[in-house]
């Protein structure tokens, strides 16, 4: 692995070089300058904290590999947030919460939402129910029309997904 | 706030994660035996690294749990929604484009790292105003790269005007020390600026504890300016009348070397900006503006003994007239 300031110094070279193409790149996708800016930011943070920088051939398509990667994340976090104002917006007045807890509440289901991209709808859902609902694996099983079996292969699958998402991005 | 942070990135061996997995579904069931639950026990005690897979998984299932910000179902509804939007959707123009764009050059002028990877960071001649969520609002100087992580900020290099809020748990941390600032108080902090080793706080209204991170609490009152280093603080001195004068756009100085201001102008301007030593210790009185350091370069050249000699509009050199 490449020492942390030579990491630091082919990033800064690769910043140097493609920055404003990123932007542009982005900016077609995202339509806003600022979001584009913000993303082509992160586009190079994320390169950078991977700890290692591989000499590229074609640089332009690994950071558009990279690039479009956290574009999605930013569109499934708009959704997320439309659907939580839908949500919020039956509430009566008295009842909505502050700012600050609507932003807590996103920037959770935000987390616990990339971990779990990737996982199958069938697998997500049964982890779902074990998790945020607390039901046992016959229940689910039950609910799901499925065996004890099947559930528990699919929550060993959905564990390991989990776990390689957070240690092993 | 901290969901999924990983302390330690230490790698498991692949069989002792697999056991792991195995345990954590099997005890999650929800008909799990007193004696399958003591035989997980015992496997935990047999080595560290066995703990500490559990314990990530532990871990996991917690960070996973909504329930304190929502209903399950509400949670779940939620999540659907935010994973509808399809990735293959999304990305559809993205080949094309690369090609597209290839033909256009990039070429920037080159950023300082520690601005570039910091939560917010300001270009040259760039200046920024930030509102925090708690009501705090920033203003941040023309290259200055700073990160925001609740009510902490760390100011990487450069210059920020802070308005603090209601909040009286604010901390400022510079590769110096810390700065606390009282609620309300309005501070400047600045780091890493040329001519000035260490961290500078100057008080506008308010106060502020000031600690270098192995050396004594200074306090810091309104009107008082600071300097400090990560071992010692030196005296208070009177906060100059034109500390402010930037946030406002302009360099307001009195009686400074030619050299000094040039040092001052180069920070708001692209490019290299070079002073003669035969001309850098006049002396200049005067205001200029930061955002057209151009202009200022010109005005100074109207007042002294100095021209100034551009290449390309990139390298400028005052010189003798």
């Amino acid at each position: 692995m490449a020492s942390s300031s030579t990491t630091h110094q082919m990033v800064g070279e690769l910043y140097a070089q493609h920055h404003s193409w990123v932007v542009q790149l982005l900016r077609c996708k995202l339509g806003g300058h600022e979001q584009a800016v913000d993303l082509a930011q992160d586009t190079f943070l994320r390169i950078l904290s991977s700890g290692s920088v591989p000499v590229f051939r074609e640089p332009r398509a690994y950071l558009t590999t990279v690039a479009s990667r956290l574009c999605v994340q930013y569109f499934r976090r708009q959704a997320l947030e439309r659907a939580y104002e839908q949500s919020l917006a039956i509430l009566e007045p008295e009842h909505m919460p502050s700012p600050e807890t609507r932003l807590l509440v996103l920037e959770a289901l935000d987390a616990v939402g990339q971990v779990l991209d990737g996982l199958g709808s069938k697998v997500r859902e049964i982890f779902l129910l074990s998790q945020l609902d607390g039901l046992t694996y016959p229940q689910i099983a039950a609910r799901m029309g499925l065996s004890v079996n099947v559930v528990q292969k699919a929550m060993l699958k959905a564990y390991r997904h989990c776990y390689l998402a957070v240690y092993a991005p | 706030m901290n969901r999924f942070k990983v302390a330690n990135d230490q790698p498991l061996d692949e069989s002792v994660l697999d056991q792991a997995l195995n345990w954590m579904v099997a005890l999650q069931s929800g008909t799990s035996s007193a004696a399958e639950q003591q035989a997980c026990q015992h496997w935990r005690n047999e080595s560290p690294q066995h703990e500490l897979a559990w314990q990530r998984l532990v871990g996991l299932s917690r960070d996973m749990r909504l329930n304190q910000v929502l209903t399950a179902p509400g949670a779940r509804q939620l999540l659907q929604a935010r994973s509808a939007v399809s990735r293959r959707t999304l990305l559809k123009g993205f080949a094309g484009l690369s090609v597209a764009s290839a033909l256009s050059l990039g070429v920037r002028e080159r950023v300082l790292l520690p601005e570039l990877f910091s939560d917010y960071h300001t270009a040259t001649g760039e200046r920024r105003h930030v509102r925090l969520d708690d009501g705090a609002a920033l203003q941040l100087d023309t290259r200055t790269a700073m990160d925001v992580e609740g009510a902490r900020l760390t100011l990487n290099l450069g210059r920020l005007l802070l308005a603090n809020g209601a909040s009286d748990s604010r901390a400022i941390k510079t590769a110096d020390g810390w700065i606390r600032p009282a609620a309300l108080s309005r501070l400047i902090i600045s780091h890493g600026l040329p001519g000035q080793p260490g961290t500078q706080v100057q008080m506008l209204s308010g106060s502020a504890q000031v600690e270098p991170s192995r050396g004594p609490r200074t306090q810091v009152e309104a009107g008082q300016q600071l300097s400090f280093n990560n071992l010692l603080s030196g005296q208070p001195t009177r906060v100059p009348a034109t500390a402010e004068a930037w946030s406002q756009g302009l360099l307001i100085v009195e009686r400074m070397p030619l050299g000094e201001v040039l040092e001052q102008l180069d920070r708001y301007r692209r490019g290299l900006l070079r002073c003669d030593p035969a001309v850098a210790g006049l002396q200049v009185s005067g205001s200029f503006s930061l955002d057209q350091p151009e202009a200022s370069l010109d005005l100074l050249a109207k007042v002294l003994p100095v021209r100034v000699q551009r290449v390309w509009g990139y390298l400028a050199s005052v010189v003798p007239a």
